[in-house]
This record gives structure tokens, C-alpha cells and sequence, in this order.
């Protein structure tokens, strides 16, 4: 998609005999033993990430632990294409792990945001912009956006509610999770539709907009419209174009729509007013329609797709079954409660979990993926190759290149970064490395500044590689980095020879 | 009516970017070719049924999971 750039971040869940927590740091390491997908990343990190918590995957992903969750985020994408194949590519990856650490019955990993007991983990979209995302302007056009974009992109949950009270159906998962238009925070004090941490993890030039509201999709025609329409809805905005809309109470909006199967959407105006939701979209549709139409191969998907989605909700919601998740799941629900109106049926929650579940022997999405077009959007091939090869056409690929050089130098023995946590409390009696025991490396210029290539032979970030002084850096996300990754590769020749 | 009769009638949406179509329709929708004296096939709705039963019994149950973000 011209002049866009994304990528996902997606917790997982985790059900079976194996404790989710330690099920998903088997699972982590399984990932990076021997080089397998990846490498381990050795330093302390921000937000809490011990020493060797997760590494840079060779298609220029990361897979990590983030507050008990494993966490895989895609690498920088530039085409819908690339993006679906990457979140897919993350799942297949961690199957493989979970067989290789012999948790196969024992550990089933789940792509969904809630647990059925009132807790929610997260899903992440980021996209590459150049405004800040504290604007106003930017903040107040995507609002009307985000809350009724939950139609089309909703992954659909059952709420329990008790022993022989009836469950509800609700189109969001997240939405019930949140209590706040505009926040700087993600969980305490509150989680907002619009969260407006500002961490480009690029140039200055660059800044990130990061929407936590929305839903992680199996539906993998769900995921390249939520992706393709929201990086449209940013460029329009940054274009200063304005919906010339603001809602009364858009928390209550995105909750009220969530509850609500049968079609009566509407959002409430600061004016008084009720408007149907399928009506705000097209208002962002339309300024698309008119300022990008025609653009690009995945522009005039995402417009066809986006306005086709909206009629069809408006003239029944069931003919998307089969193409958004939340219609696919109710209509299954549905059909398996027959008789019971009630939904009291325990069963049904399992049927809900199982539509998340990414072993396909225990997935209901796979089972209907077999028979309905539009779950699975891009070819098998696509997404194997996502595996391993990072996207061609950002910085990924020249990261990727990067990582596999580092691993053919021996990076992985260069640190025993099993025990690192160890050591480095142990190196708490050196005054030099008070900043790695008590603190984090914020990236490689304070291993740098601190002289501690000793202990921490390499850094892998999004933006840099550095090894031993060696640095390639990466500030620029649109680009390639190919033959700077190249050069940078083969001065690594022997680096961890020279102890 | 089988239970995706609904599929049937609904627009399409666009193929969209090159190469990138969406999937073929599902798999058996052939002509059938069963003669008088063979046994009722199973049909796609029995298949469907009986996969849900059994990962109603293999997928293991929710459990709390940690908070997450």
C-alpha cells in the first residue's frame, strides 16, 4: 500500500495441563534453540524484559514474553499480503515450537483477547505515520473510527454469566475491556480506544500510531480490511481532512455496539443526534473512495472490500458468514445451541475457544476454513515462505540478513544467555555494570558508553544490530538496508573468535 | 437448507490484488454420482457436526490466563 507501513503485535493465550506462564517459556525457547527461527536477544530490556526474555526472529519478527503472555510481533510490513502471512507465520512457528518442546496435548496456544474470567491481553496495531499521534485533530478523527470499526473487524465472544443465566453474545472481545477514550497508558488506570504512546522505534522523522482497541482476527480476510481501512483512515487524516464528527460518549458507543448482533447500530453526537454506525464508516469510506481510489493493488482491495463489507451488514449481517469472525462464530453458536435459547450449554464457551485455538487438530476456525472461502486470504505458500523470509521491501529484510550473519558468526555461544540473569546480579558487585543488574539497556550505545561488550556481546533492536562495536543502524523503516546488512554480515566473520 | 445455504445467494466481494484471490469455493460441491443402491452419503453438515463434537471433547477447558499488554 503506498506510503504505508504496519505491523501487529498479538499475546497469546494458553489452555491445557502445562501452566500457561511456563508453557510459553518452554515455548519461547524452543523458538531460539540452535538458531531455529531466530536469535535470543541477551540485554535487560524496557518494560520489564530480563536478560535473554526473547530474540529477533530471522524474518524480522520478534517473539517474546510479555507479562506471562508469549508475544510475537510481525516484522514491518509494507502490503496486506505481507502482514496476513506474517501473523500466520507467527502461529506456524509456534506449533513447530511446541511440538519440538514436547508439550504436543499439553499445551494448546490461543490467538483471542479474553479468558472467559474477566481478564484481557492484547492486540496491538501499529502504523507508520508522520504526524505526532498527540494531535487532536489526528485523536479526534480517529475516535468515531475505532469505536464503530469493531463491525467488520470484531472477533466476536460469548460472556458468561453465571450457572444457568444465559450467556451474551458480543460482536468485540476487547471492547468490554475498555474504560477510556485517550490514554497514555495500556492496562492500569484504565485502557483506552486510543493510546498515545509515542515510540516510533525509527528516525525522528517517523512516529507510530498505536491502536490497542482492536480485536486479534483469525479471519484472515478480517485482518487485511481492519489493516488495510485503519492505515487509509491515517493517511487521510494526516492529509488533515477532517470526519467533522465527535461523539458524546465514545466508550459507551463501542460497548453498546459490541452488545448489539441485530443490526440496530448508532452512535451518539455531541450534537444530540443519533447516527447509524455503518454510516460513519462510509463517511471515511467516501474521502478514501475520492483520494485514493485507484491507487494501488491493495488500496482498491481494501476500498472494495470495505464498502462490500458495510452493505452486507446492512442488509444482513449472516451473509458475512465466512468472511468476519464475529458472524462466522454466531452463526456456528447458533446452530450448536439449536434448541437451547438460553445458551446455557457449558459447551458453547469451548466452541467459542475453539474457533482461537491455532492447532488446527483442536480449531474450529480450521475445520471451517476447510469449507468457507475468505478465512484463510493468502496461499499457503505466502505464509511459509513469511516463515522464515522476512517482507522485502522494509527494513525487515535487511535486519533478517543481518541476524542470519550474526548466527553464522556463532552469536548463540558467544553468551550463555540461559544463566545470563544470574550473572548479571552476580555483576552487581561491579560498579561498572550497575545499570544492567538494576536498569535496562535502552539500546546499544549504553553498552557502548559502559564498555560492557564482555557481557553483552550483542544488541538486536528494531532500529540497530550492533555486535562488539560493530553497528548497523536501521532509522528508516521504509527502507531496504540490503547491502549496508551485506557489508555489516560478512565484518562479522570470526568476531566471536577474538576472546 | 444446509446450514451455509445462506453462502449461496451473497455478492461476492472483489477477487482484489493479483495473485491474491480468495480461496475456492468449499471442497465437495460437485455433482453427487451415488446410484439407488448405495447408502445414504454422509453429507457435509454430518462431517461438520461430527468434527465439532470431537474438538468439543479434545480442546481443553479455559483457564484463567495472566493479564496481559
Amino acid at each position: 500500500m503506498d506510503d504505508a507501513l504496519f505491523g501487529t503485535e498479538i499475546e497469546y493465550g494458553c489452555v491445557g495441563s502445562v501452566q500457561p506462564v511456563r508453557a510459553a517459556v518452554l515455548v519461547k525457547d524452543a523458538i531460539f534453540r540452535g538458531c531455529r527461527h531466530g536469535l535470543i536477544d541477551p540485554p535487560p530490556r524496557e518494560w520489564g524484559e530480563a536478560p535473554g526474555n526473547g530474540g529477533f526472529l530471522f524474518n524480522g519478527g520478534r517473539m517474546y514474553l510479555d507479562l506471562g503472555h508469549l508475544e510475537h510481533a510481525t516484522a514491518e510490513c509494507r502490503t496486506l499480503t505481507d502482514i496476513v502471512a506474517h501473523e500466520r507465520a507467527g502461529e506456524a512457528i509456534i506449533n513447530e515450537a511446541v511440538r519440538t518442546a514436547g508439550l504436543e496435548s499439553q499445551a494448546y496456544f490461543v490467538k483471542n483477547n479474553t479468558d472467559y474470567f474477566g481478564h484481557t491481553f492484547g492486540y496491538h496495531e501499529n502504523y507508520c505515520i508522520r504526524q505526532s499521534p498527540y494531535d487532536r485533530e489526528l485523536v479526534d478523527g480517529m475516535l468515531p473510527f475505532l469505536v464503530t470499526r469493531q463491525l467488520y473487524t470484531g472477533a466476536g465472544c460469548l460472556l458468561p454469566r453465571g450457572k444457568d443465566t444465559p450467556a451474551a453474545f458480543a460482536l468485540s472481545q476487547r471492547a468490554q475491556f475498555v474504560t477510556l477514550d485517550v490514554s497514555h497508558r495500556v492496562r492500569f488506570g484504565g485502557r483506552p480506544i486510543i493510546n498515545l504512546r509515542d515510540e516510533p522505534l525509527a528516525g525522528r522523522e517517523y512516529r507510530r500510531l498505536h491502536v490497542i482497541v482492536g480485536d486479534v482476527n483469525r479471519s484472515e480476510f478480517t485482518t487485511a480490511l481492519k489493516i488495510g481501512a485503519t492505515a487509509l483512515v491515517a493517511q487521510l487524516l494526516e492529509q488533515g481532512w477532517s470526519p467533522q464528527l465527535a461523539l458524546a460518549d465514545p466508550v459507551r458507543d463501542l460497548r453498546r455496539i459490541a452488545g448489539t448482533t441485530g443490526g440496530k447500530w448508532t452512535v451518539g453526537t455531541e450534537d444530540d443526534e443519533y447516527i447509524p454506525a455503518i454510516e460513519v464508516q462510509r463517511r471515511y469510506l467516501r474521502e478514501a473512495e475520492r483520494r485514493f481510489g485507484g491507487r494501488d493493488a491493495d488500496t482498491v482491495w481494501t476500498l472494495e472490500n470495505w464498502a462490500w463489507a458495510l452493505d452486507e451488514l446492512e442488509r444482513d449481517p449472516a451473509r458475512l458468514d465466512g468472511y468476519l469472525d464475529w458472524v462466522t462464530k454466531h452463526e456456528q453458536l447458533k446452530r450448536y445451541a439449536g434448541s437451547d435459547q438460553a445458551w446455557t450449554d457449558p459447551d458453547l464457551i469451548k466452541l467459542d475457544l475453539s474457533y482461537h485455538q491455532i492447532d488446527p487438530s483442536v480449531s474450529l476456525f480450521d475445520v471451517l476454513a476447510k469449507r468457507l472461502r475468505g478465512l484463510y486470504w493468502v496461499e499457503g505458500d505466502a505464509a511459509y515462505t513469511a516463515e522464515m523470509h522476512a517482507p522485502p521491501d522494509t527494513r525487515a529484510h535487511g535486519r533478517g540478513a543481518a541476524l542470519r550473519a550474526l548466527a553464522d558468526a556463532g552469536a548463540d555461544t558467544a553468551i550463555p544467555w540461559q544463566d545470563l540473569r544470574t550473572n548479571l546480579e552476580n555483576l552487581m558487585w561491579d560498579r561498572r555494570y550497575f545499570f544492567l543488574a538494576y536498569d535496562y539497556v535502552d539500546d546499544w550505545q549504553d553498552v557502548a558508553a559502559n564498555e560492557s561488550w564482555d557481557v553483552i556481546p550483542y544488541v538486536l533492536d528494531w532500529k540497530a544490530i550492533a555486535v562488539r562495536g560493530r553497528v548497523l543502524e536501521m532509522p528508516d523503516p521504509f527502507a531496504t538496508y540490503d547491502e549496508e546488512a551485506q557489508i555489516f554480515g560478512e565484518g562479522l566473520e570470526g568476531i566471536f573468535d577474538e576472546e | 437448507m444446509t446450514w451455509y445455504a445462506g453462502n449461496e445467494a451473497r455478492t461476492e466481494p472483489a477477487a482484489g490484488a493479483a495473485g491474491r484471490g480468495l480461496r475456492p469455493a468449499r471442497a465437495g460441491t460437485e455433482a453427487p454420482t451415488k446410484t439407488p443402491t448405495e447408502a445414504p452419503e454422509k453429507t457435509e453438515t454430518d462431517d461438520l457436526d461430527e468434527e465439532i463434537r470431537r474438538i468439543i471433547r479434545e480442546v481443553p477447558d479455559p483457564t484463567p490466563q495472566p493479564g496481559g499488554e
